[in-house]
């Protein structure tokens, strides 16, 4: 297999030795006429750039048709120039730069400040929207993968509408929130995963609802520099999403369209009926039970002999391949209309888009609806006025999965010999017909819950509704040169409804429906005032000074109603409302908290080579004690660009090279609203003990809970060669996190089951990598490779005085352990199989073998935190095609399969996995698994508990992915202007094509569904029953005019 | 510079200024512990609070576990029950888990209300001793009925110095280890003891004077301290208040909505309303669920007892069902009180511990047979006068198995036996394997200091 894909490879390689394409080049020069380096050369709506030469020079290859390039360079006015490159064309384009001179006109605005295009001292990422837009993926964050150094994606299962799992640079934070900060177009969204729970086992994603075709770019904050000026909430990095506006004059155009297949990227290996039943008799057997086994939800263990015969031999004759029920053909299906228009004194954005997407779940999709309006006015020639709207609509039609049903059932307690429908009369004990063929065949699983994914994903009536409207406005006043006062506001709204019905079918014992609809109402408010100065204090001698004002406040409402006793006529949801009378409305109290911040920065830059700036924050949130809701946020970073030196000027390998420091605290505040108080509740109504109200504690507070805050450290280097042929960043960082907050599980004797408390440390180190080189760069073939790389070191330095126990993640067997990573397994460790009885034989704390299990003896067995992470790209132009792959990987991370345990352990009411097929059978086996029992004792399992947590369902999770390979077509120039259009570009794509690992598994990249933030932190590759991701074949058409 | 100067020391006056209020978001619908107790009826809620949770740890939920780890019950079904039967639990067994933390639930909410009366104005001083008093009294019943399950019992070791459980005597958060049965049982003893002069002698459905007695008198029963078990026990026996039951049915039904009816019998209780039923676990377990088998049945050696005298009216109890023997205690109630502290068995661990002390055995056969004659018929099976001691705790023994079955009493006596050098077998196991003490739940273990108990079983 491996071999098939090498050779693919060097086919691809190859075919990236033959081309040539079109250029632009030229010089620039300085106001003197002198020529101008280090100016930054970058073709906007592209990843294309490089900089200017010792002598000023510049080359860049780029495709036909109409492009937006921009020169940029500190201290001087940001250009921009539209070209029309025809084909074979080289375009010759010369430039001079004027002093820095920011006008209303040229003013962009990026984080909280006037962007300068200057050189960063901070560890930035810029990704271009059409990079995002180019990959199809369920949820615009899952294209960010691979695509900078530092940011770990995990791509979401295949379940329509599920979010990624980012990280950059590691995992600081335990039970509070560690994802990054998300701003769109200035403003803090909502972004909280668990609106929703993890209901039907799927975690609500607030990134859904953003159209990738709406976005300008994306900026990738990581270290405290760049991420300092959110200092109090950075501590696990900033997003900075920009959505499109309208640059040039007049109308101008974008349509796009998209069609596609999705599939499973892989499939499970589940037992047939036959192979099951053998099994589950040689368990019996192995038991010491004689006759025929008995079969769950048809016999049972004391049933005679010739019952469970008679069970066993009607069992052979149903093979029902459940997994093959709950799967099909996913279907994608999307367009996008932007238009834009530019005049003198005002522009607008205006787009619509539709989405749809239906997953390969059968029953399962999530459709798009959206719109925006960016419009922008020049009131005076010192006020500018832009605001951003967008409204979204997302419906996502829900299936069970995992540990809730669906595709999970039929990896699990959906044996084979279950037929989907009876196919006899079956009669109750007086006589009546109880189920006639053709009816649904019901089962119980093991906690009594009623069981068949198949009428589950086509009798429940299940929706979730999410109505999103993200909205900013912002003024820009500049009440003299080079001083700008940026106010901007925003209010992001928020309504998540689920509506689910349960027809009567499901109810056996009554025969009753069920509905409920909850609601989740956010209003997040938001708004920062900034007031920047240029200072020009002497010859290149340049200050710039900020300070700020920011605050936020939020509330999150719940609304919830609910029907009970339905009658078997109500069968759709537009049907509950004839039930009024059973309907149950409750409503819950809010959740709310409140953000307030100042902040000051100032950048010192000298000779355009030397770059100082400090900032510093001072933040107070809401979440924390009365005494601790302050926090200081300091950062100080320095940069230098030596090629500028005069001992490396006009040399012709070193063409550029940047070294920068910083050094910073940052925060994260990200921990429920309310975990401060002490709260008791109420209740006056009477039917409390003995008919009388009651007045009781509720939660245990902490008034001293305070900020998390992380050290950063972080050194760079940037350097060009050979006029930026191959460019480099390479970054080294150091964070070091205190008073890192722990919801802390309680002991059981204090009465309460947790509080939250600032408690461990957290060292995050790595190093990044990231690499661009042209290896060919011809006029009709261009070759560019992108890579890279990732090393994170993560150790959980303190947790006080507790013990791994009390942090835990969710029901996954993740826990603190001092010195091991967050996220760590803690298992009881697996040894082998005793060749002799065929026993498990497991190795206590010191290392000895022993053949009793005991939660005792669990300890670190490994953890889900890669070592490496990275990402490969490969773009090759050959005249008007684009040839692009994208391989991800990750080196060095565990996967716990925690579902794993239950097919291939104990034999049971799950169904297993054809692994299972390596087990003992005779004295002299050497074998992957034990011998075959029903009962967890002969493991040395407590009774009753068939969980069988040991390392031997922990597996090693590297992979290599193709995580995308698209080649895009564009027409002739001549072609397109025959259609009165600029250029249209045709393009197919795959997704997942191929996955190269030694899990033996689904997926080694996986993001489950997570109970809370902590589960999330903690809990990174966890495996249970949790879908594959999807393979996706698309195709796609792009024209502007 | 002058832009400089005007924006910096606008930032400073901004930032030192700060915006506390607009930070200060106290959460709606939930009271402030600060604000939550000032009034005398905030403190009777509390209390009131106090019963609620002990209500719900005795709906079924303590006494079914209890019963498992006897020889009154056989293989029940459900995979938490199954391991307590089995004396197999471990730190992530749910059931075990949920009444260990709703006795200390129950526990901080008294200690709350114990560590808070400065605080309230206009509470008199007869009211603050007596719910000062009932506090005291739940936290020392919560505290013992915990040391029965999740500890080996008093005399397991001769200096008591083994590990029991941890005591709370205060509303915090801290992690504590485990103290010892010596310690533990002195606490309990105290806060009896404390309760038993402060209460009154009547108190509605709540703990009083005598309540404290009862209980006083089965602890020190559990202590195998005969004398003061007879002390207490006559203290509620001769108080005129409580009288014995007409009929076997220790749980009968409440049909009238509102209107509580306890027990005559009954020295402490829990007490349901139609609207607010406390008896989930018993009817949930013991009862038929359709065609399916209810999870817990007795086992076969109990009902053989049952059926040693045909005139036995509690054979009605059970009801054989092919191989299972399903009690009928519960059968067709939904809504009925739950005696916890009552007569009978204050008279048969009264008789007992006269015939340990082998004095006045003729009260002990006397209470012996005011049993016997209600179970079999006035005179029909009566205990002889002039029985001797061992005679008379024999037939004490025997009546108080049969008459607590379900209620998860018996055990504590197998386990008590035990630790007086009796050589007591619980199916097939000693008293004291390490499974005859549940295991703590895991979150127990956050802190460094505890120490749980053996896992493994009793084979």
């Amino acid at each position: 297999m491996l071999r098939s894909y090498l050779i693919a490879l060097s086919i691809f390689l190859c075919f990236a030795t033959a081309t040539v394409g079109q250029t632009i080049y030229g010089v620039v020069t300085d106001e003197n006429g002198d020529p101008f380096p280090g100016v930054v050369v970058s073709v906007t709506a592209s990843n294309k750039g490089t900089a200017t030469d010792f002598d000023g020079k510049y080359s860049i290859p780029l495709t036909p048709g109409k492009h937006l390039v921009e020169f940029g360079f500190t201290g001087y006015v940001k250009q921009t120039k539209e070209i029309q490159l025809n084909e074979g064309a080289e375009l010759k384009l010369d430039i001079q730069m004027k002093s820095d001179v920011i006008t209303l006109d040229n003013v962009e605005i990026i984080g909280y400040g006037v962007q300068r295009n200057r050189p960063n001292t901070g560890s930035v990422s810029r990704i271009g929207g059409k990079e995002i837009a180019a990959i199809r993926t369920p949820s615009f964050e899952a294209a960010l993968q691979g695509q900078a150094p530092g940011l770990q994606v995990s791509q979401a299962s295949g379940i329509a509408g599920a979010g990624s799992l980012i990280r950059i640079r590691g995992i600081a934070s335990i039970s509070a929130g560690g994802d990054p900060l998300y701003i769109v177009d200035g403003i803090p969204i909502t972004q909280d995963y668990f609106l929703r729970g993890n209901s039907g086992a799927l975690n609500n994603n607030p990134l859904a609802s953003i159209n990738p075709s709406d976005i300008e770019n994306v900026e990738i904050r990581k270290d405290a520099a760049a991420a300092g000026e959110y200092g109090s909430r950075a501590a696990n990095g900033v997003i900075i999403i920009t959505t499109k506006r309208a640059k040039e004059k007049g109308w101008k155009f974008d349509f796009s369209t998209n069609f596609g297949v999705s599939t499973p990227a892989t499939l499970p290996n589940m037992l047939n009926s036959a192979e099951y039943l053998q099994l589950r008799q040689e368990a019996w057997q192995n038991d010491g039970g004689t006759g025929f086994v008995w079969l769950p939800n048809l016999t049972s263990a004391d049933d005679d002999a010739a019952t469970r015969e008679t069970a066993y031999l009607k069992a052979q004759k149903t093979d029902t391949d459940w997994v093959d029920q709950t799967l099909g053909t996913g279907s994608k299906y999307g367009v996008n209309f932007g238009a834009r228009y530019g005049a003198a004194k005002s522009n607008v954005y205006f787009s619509v888009g539709y989405d749809n997407n239906e997953s390969f779940l059968v029953g399962n999709g999530y459709e798009r609806i959206s719109a925006r309006v960016n419009p922008e006015f020049k009131v005076t020639d010192k006020l500018k006025a832009n605001l951003s709207l967008s409204l979204t609509r997302g419906i996502n039609n829900r299936v069970d999965a995992a540990w809730s049903g669906g595709l999970g059932d039929a990896m699990s307690n959906a044996l084979p010999y279950y037929p989907v429908y009876h196919t006899d009369t079956v009669f109750g004990d007086n006589g009546d017909v109880l189920n006639v063929p053709g009816d649904y065949f019901f089962w119980r699983d093991e906690f009594g819950f009623t069981k068949n994914p198949v009428a589950y994903q086509n009798e429940i009536d299940w929706k979730t509704i999410e109505d999103r409207a993200i909205n900013t406005g912002r003024i820009i006043y500049m009440p003299m040169k080079d001083l700008f006062v940026i106010a901007t506001g925003g209010f992001d709204w928020m309504s998540i409804r689920e509506n689910k019905l349960t027809p009567a079918t499901f109810d056996l014992s009554n025969g009753f429906g069920s509905a409920y609809s909850d609601q989740r109402l956010v209003r997040n408010y938001s708004y920062n005032v900034t007031a920047e100065k240029l200072f020009k204090l002497r010859e290149e001698l340049v200050l710039s000074v900020l300070v700020g004002h920011e605050l936020q406040k939020s509330r999150t409402e719940f609304i919830s109603e609910s029907w009970n006793g339905l009658f078997d006529n109500v069968v759709e949801l537009s049907d509950v409302g004839s039930a009024d009378s059973l309907k149950i409305r409750s409503v819950s109290n809010p959740e709310q908290y409140a953000f307030f911040g100042f902040f000051a920065k100032a950048n010192l830059s000298y000779k355009s080579k030397y770059y100082f700036e400090a900032a510093f924050r001072r933040d107070g949130s809401s979440r924390f004690g009365k005494n601790e809701k302050f926090g200081d946020f300091p950062s100080l970073s320095a940069g230098w660009i030596v090629s500028e030196e005069k001992f490396l000027k006009g040399k012709s390998t070193l063409t550029y090279l940047k070294l920068r420091a910083s050094w910073g605290l940052t925060g994260n505040s990200n921990i429920p609203p309310l975990s401060q108080y002490s709260t008791f509740s109420r209740v006056d109504n009477g039917i409390y003990y003995n008919q009388n109200p009651i007045l009781f504690p509720t939660q245990a507070g902490n008034p001293n809970l305070k900020w998390e805050t992380s050290s950063n450290i972080s050194v760079a280097a940037e350097a060009g060669f050979w006029n930026d042929k191959l460019t480099f960043t390479l970054e080294w960082y150091r964070k070091y996190s205190t008073d890192v907050l722990m919801n802390v599980s309680l002991p059981a004797s204090v009465g309460f089951s947790n509080f939250y408390d600032n408690v461990a440390e957290v060292l995050n180190s790595g190093v990044e990598l990231g690499t661009t080189v042209y290896w060919i760069n011809k006029r009709n073939f261009t070759w560019k490779m992108i890579t890279n790389l990732a090393y994170n070191y993560n150790e959980l330095v303190d947790i006080g005085a507790y013990t791994p126990d009390a942090v835990s993640g969710g029901t996954n067997d993740s826990r603190v352990i001092v010195g091991e990573p967050i996220g760590s397994f803690y298992l009881v460790e697996f040894s082998h199989v005793d060749s002799e009885t065929g026993l498990p034989v497991y190795l206590d704390l010191n290392g000895n073998e022993t053949f009793d299990y005991d939660n005792s003896i669990r300890k670190y067995v490994g953890d889900g935190l890669p070592d490496f992470v990275g990402g490969l790209t490969n773009q090759l132009t050959y005249k008007n095609f684009t040839l692009t792959s994208l391989f991800t990987f990750s080196v060095g991370a565990k996967i716990f399969d925690s579902s794993g345990k239950r097919q291939m352990g104990v034999v049971s009411g799950w169904n297993m996995r054809d692994e299972i097929f390596d087990r003992w059978r005779q004295p002299g086996d050497n074998s992957v698994f034990p011998l075959l029992t029903l009962d967890e004792t002969t493991y040395s399992l407590p009774s009753g508990f068939p969980w069988w947590n040991t390392s031997l369902f922990m597996y090693d999770a590297s992979y290599l992915r193709l995580r995308n390979l698209s080649i895009d077509y564009m027409l002739p120039v001549e072609t397109s202007k025959k259609m009165k259009m600029d250029n249209i570009v045709v393009g197919v794509s795959v997704t997942n094509l191929f996955t190269i690992t030694n899990f033996p598994g689904l997926d080694p990249e996986v993001v489950r569904d997570f109970e809370n933030p902590q589960d999330r932190n903690l809990s990174p590759n966890v495996t249970y029953l949790t879908p594959m991701q999807e393979r996706s074949y698309n195709i796609r058409l792009s024209a502007n005019f | 510079m002058k832009n400089l100067r005007y924006m910096f020391f606008l930032f400073v006056v901004a930032a030192s200024t700060g915006c506390e209020k607009f930070l200060d978001y106290p959460p709606e619908g939930a009271i402030l512990a600060e604000d939550a107790l000032n009034t005398p009826d905030d403190m009777q809620r509390l209390l009131n609070s106090c019963y609620d949770v002990l209500a719900n740890v005795f709906d079924g939920s303590f006494q079914n576990m209890a019963e498992l780890m006897s020889d009154n019950m056989a293989l029940p079904n459900g995979l938490d029950l199954q391991a307590i039967y089995k004396r197999e639990t471990n730190f992530f067994t749910p059931y075990t888990g949920g009444v260990y933390s709703d006795f200390y639930y129950t526990i901080f909410r008294c200690n709350t209300l114990l560590e808070n009366f400065d605080l309230i104005e206009g509470l008199s001083t007869s009211d603050r001793a007596r719910m000062e008093a009932e506090a005291r009294f739940i936290r020392g019943f919560c505290h013992y009925y915990t040391a029965m399950l999740w500890a080996q019992p008093y005399g397991y070791t001769t200096d008591n110095s083994h590990n029991c459980i941890v005591i709370r005597k205060e509303a915090t958060n801290l992690p504590l280890a485990r103290s010892s049965a010596a310690e533990v049982y002195a606490f309990i003893l105290a806060d009896l003891e404390y309760a038993y002069n402060n209460l009154p002698e009547v108190n509605s459905v709540y703990a009083s004077k005598f309540s404290a007695a009862g209980l006083l008198s089965m602890v020190h029963f559990q202590m195998n301290q005969y004398s003061t078990t007879v002390a207490y026990a006559n203290e509620v026996i001769n108080s005129g208040l409580f009288q014995l039951n007409d009929t076997i049915d220790h749980f009968p039904s409440i049909d009238s909505l509102f209107i509580a009816l306890p027990n005559p019998e009954t020295v402490f209780g829990i007490v349901s309303y139609q609207n607010d039923v406390r008896t989930d676990e018993f009817i949930g377990n013991y009862n038929s669920a359709g065609a399916l088998p209810p999870a817990l049945t007795l086992s076969s050696t109990f009902n053989s007892l049952m059926n040693q005298n045909a005139a036995d009216q509690r054979k009605s109890w059970i009801e054989q069902d092919g191989s299972l023997y399903l009690s009928n205690k519960f059968k067709g109630k939904t809504v009925f009180n739950v005696p916890l502290i009552y007569l009978t068995e204050l008279k048969l661990i009264r008789a007992e511990a006269l015939g340990e002390l082998n004095t006045d055995l003729s009260t002990a056969i006397s209470d012996i047979n005011d049993i016997r004659d209600r179970a079999f018929g006035e005179g029909l099976n009566d205990l002889s006068q002039g029985s001797s001691a061992s005679q008379v705790i024999s037939a004490a023994r025997e009546e108080y198995r049969k008459e607590t079955v379900c209620e998860g009493k018996w055990v504590l006596q197998l386990k008590r036996m035990g630790a007086k050098g009796e050589n007591i077998m619980v199916r097939n196991a000693p008293w004291d394997c390490p499974g005859m003490a549940l295991q703590f739940p895991n979150s127990e273990f956050t802190g460094n200091t505890f120490v749980g108990n053996a896992e493994g079983g009793c084979q």
